[in-house]
């Protein structure tokens, strides 16, 4: 039992805070704060997280800079040492968020590919109040984009779980290389879905034209499929 | 959009420095020193709560866009002109000086941590980053924006969306143009704050300065935890609380906490129950600590919940589909009469269609009826190896009985089949 509960600890931290050590660094930086000579009433400083760490991390540094006891050279070790290990705690501490491998220059104002805008206005021209399905995680830049889109789904997959069949067939299809473009269409018709939104990067054995749908517009990797409605 | 960037961040500042007031006149009330970053730190967190309470109790009777911003102009105003009042009435008076302790060093050092500011504001402003998760919520903004009416939802989306909405930009424009300037340099100001007050003298505020910048550079943890991340989702509810109200609580808890200190210390004359204080601050089992264990405990038996909730929910979760991911698979079943010989295979197809290969004699009509009762006693395709008896008769028994329904059989020529060989 307790070896389960400490197993869904590990679980919920690792879902939280990832490889991070921020709660680590948090929990270390108040013990130094602690035993450091900081005065009672500025203990709420842990109301801040961020903050907690930063003067941790300075009482640290200031404290071998104050040391009297050590040579001049000895102290400079010791503070580039200590600086050393700080600055590797804070950098191994998260992800970059500014790193080349999370970001890519903006293609324009609002932060979406710019051809995905030239879809959306593409089916926006075509229709007042279009439902749309499209890719996974797409549907955040279609709801952000306008409020004329009726999604079939945009969340993430926790929330999916707790949709109905048709959705749920569908995402899961279009999380696949090579979908069962039936399955897709079903869902898609049985929804309501006028457009469906696709990548250009999937390869169904066979392509969402034959079940009711056929191309409505294509640029770069989106390509929309309108829905073929009986005269 | 650069003019209205920089118009949007004139503005901001200007209103925070008009509102920041009431940050001087709590200070105050607590003996403690006045400062310009505090006054824009706190003004600009109070405008921020203004403009979500409002747009958040106009939606509840469906205004406007337009007619919520004039409303939070209005508050503005007053709470404005209500803090130049009470400021003249408890004699603060308006200079700023600046701090005469700061070196040339520091100077250079403050210099350098205002470029990576800079940096980072330039930095979300120009990159588009790849967790698209961080948009979670902006459909809010965008559906006020699209009708100019704020309905139920997020206050801080309502707020994006009536700005958005006054200044003709779209939400997705205003958060990644123009916001980040203004906030990010806000929280900044706040953790600049909450840090001086603890950390005194200007070196050690600078080095814990610098470790916060780091610590928001190298601040992705999770997909979870997105929205409190600054450089990622600075516009969010999340991001405002952890790095903005929060510091400039803790900066007026450890002011209140100092003045409240003070007058302790100033009551001497109480010695025999100062003596009985230190006596009971001395003890190991007193009120502090007991309340110290009683949340420890607290803490834990919530946990002890959440992560057994937890638990439960995804056992369900996963138990939930089961069936269906079962029925959902291409599957085959062997045909045992009897626990003996196969005598035959049934392959259910993801869509329920069921289609026998085999089945044997007479004998194993029984058997096989009682087989066949599990998958639904209906069979598009039952393929033989003959129409005979004993590769057939099993099949014809089943429907003359009519226990089973057979949409196609076919017999399978095996001399064709050692013909192709």
């Amino acid at each position: 039992m307790i070896r389960e509960l400490l197993g869904e600890l590990y679980t919920s931290y690792r879902l939280f805070l990832g490889n991070g050590t921020v709660l680590t660094l948090f929990a270390v930086s108040v013990a130094v704060l602690a035993v450091s000579d900081i005065a009672l009433h500025k203990r709420p400083v842990i109301l801040s997280v961020l903050g907690t760490i930063g003067c941790a991390v300075a009482a640290v540094i200031d404290k071998i800079t104050g040391s009297k006891e050590s040579s001049a050279v000895q102290r400079i070790l010791c503070v580039i040492f200590s600086s050393a290990v700080c600055v590797l705690a804070i950098v191994s501490s998260g992800e970059n968020v500014l790193s080349s491998d999370m970001n890519a220059v903006a293609e324009n104002e609002l932060h979406i590919p710019s051809q995905l805008v030239e879809a959306m206005d593409a089916v926006l021209d075509d229709s007042d109040a279009p439902s749309v399905l499209t890719m996974p995680g797409w549907g955040l830049y279609f709801d952000a984009y306008s409020s004329a889109f009726t999604l079939m789904f945009d969340e993430s997959e926790e929330d999916i779980s707790g949709t109905n069949e048709y959705v749920r067939n569908a995402y899961n299809e279009l999380k696949k290389n090579h979908p069962d473009m039936k399955k897709v269409a079903d869902s898609s018709h049985a929804c309501g879905c006028e457009y469906v939104v696709l990548s250009s990067d999937l390869w169904p054995e066979v392509p969402i034209t034959r079940y009711g749908y056929e191309l409505f517009y294509e640029t770069g990797p989106y390509v929309v499929y309108k829905e073929v409605k009986a005269p | 959009m650069i003019q209205k960037s920089i118009a949007a961040f004139v503005v901001f500042y200007l209103i925070a420095f008009f509102i920041g007031g009431w940050g001087d006149i709590i200070l105050v009330s607590l003996k403690a020193r006045c400062s310009l970053c505090f006054r824009l730190a706190f003004g600009g967190c109070l405008l921020m709560l203004l403009g979500m309470a409002i747009c958040f109790a106009g939606s509840l009777f469906g205004i406007y866009a337009s007619t919520g911003v004039l409303i939070i102009a209005f508050a503005v105003s007053v709470v404005g002109i209500l803090s130049v009042i009470v400021r003249r009435r408890m004699g603060i008076r308006g200079s700023y000086g600046a701090d005469t302790r700061i070196g040339t060093a520091d100077m250079l050092w403050l210099s350098v941590i205002a470029l990576v500011i800079v940096f980072q504001i330039v930095a979300v402003i120009r990159c588009q980053n790849d967790n698209i998760s961080a948009l979670r919520g902006m459909g809010t903004a965008a559906l006020v924006y699209d009708t100019g009416i704020l309905s139920v939802n997020e206050p801080v989306f309502l707020f994006i969306g009536a700005v958005s909405s006054v200044m003709h930009v779209h939400p997705l424009a205003l958060v990644h143009v123009i916001m980040p300037a203004p906030l990010i340099l806000l929280y900044y100001l706040c953790y600049f704050e909450v840090i001086r007050t603890v950390c005194i003298t200007w070196r050690k505020t600078l080095i814990a300065l610098t470790a916060v910048l780091m610590l928001n550079i190298w601040g992705f943890l999770s997909e979870k935890m997105i929205p409190v991340t600054l450089l990622l989702t600075w516009f969010g509810f999340w991001v405002f609380i952890v790095h903005g109200i929060l510091n400039i609580a803790a900066v007026i808890v450890i002011n209140y906490l100092q003045a409240y200190r003070a007058e302790d210390n100033e009551d001497d004359h109480e010695d025999g129950y100062s003596e009985e204080w230190d006596m009971k601050k001395h003890k190991i089992v007193n009120a502090r600590n007991l309340a110290i264990g009683l949340g420890i405990l607290a803490v834990l038996l919530v946990a002890t919940v959440f992560v057994l909730n937890n638990k439960i929910n995804r056992l369900y979760a996963a138990t939930v589909n089961l069936q269906d991911d079962i029925n959902s698979r291409c599957s085959i079943y062997e045909f045992k009469p009897d626990g003996g010989d196969t005598e035959g295979y049934l392959i259910r197809e993801g869509d329920g269609t069921v289609t026998f290969i085999g089945g044997g004699g007479p004998d194993n009509t029984d058997s096989l009826r009682d087989f066949l009762s599990k998958y639904g006693n209906s069979v598009e395709n039952w393929y033989t190896y003959g129409d005979d008896d004993d590769n057939a008769g099993a099949m014809h028994d089943l429907i003359e009985e009519q226990s089973v329904f057979v949409q196609n059989a076919y017999i399978i020529d095996r001399k064709e089949i050692t013909d192709l060989k």
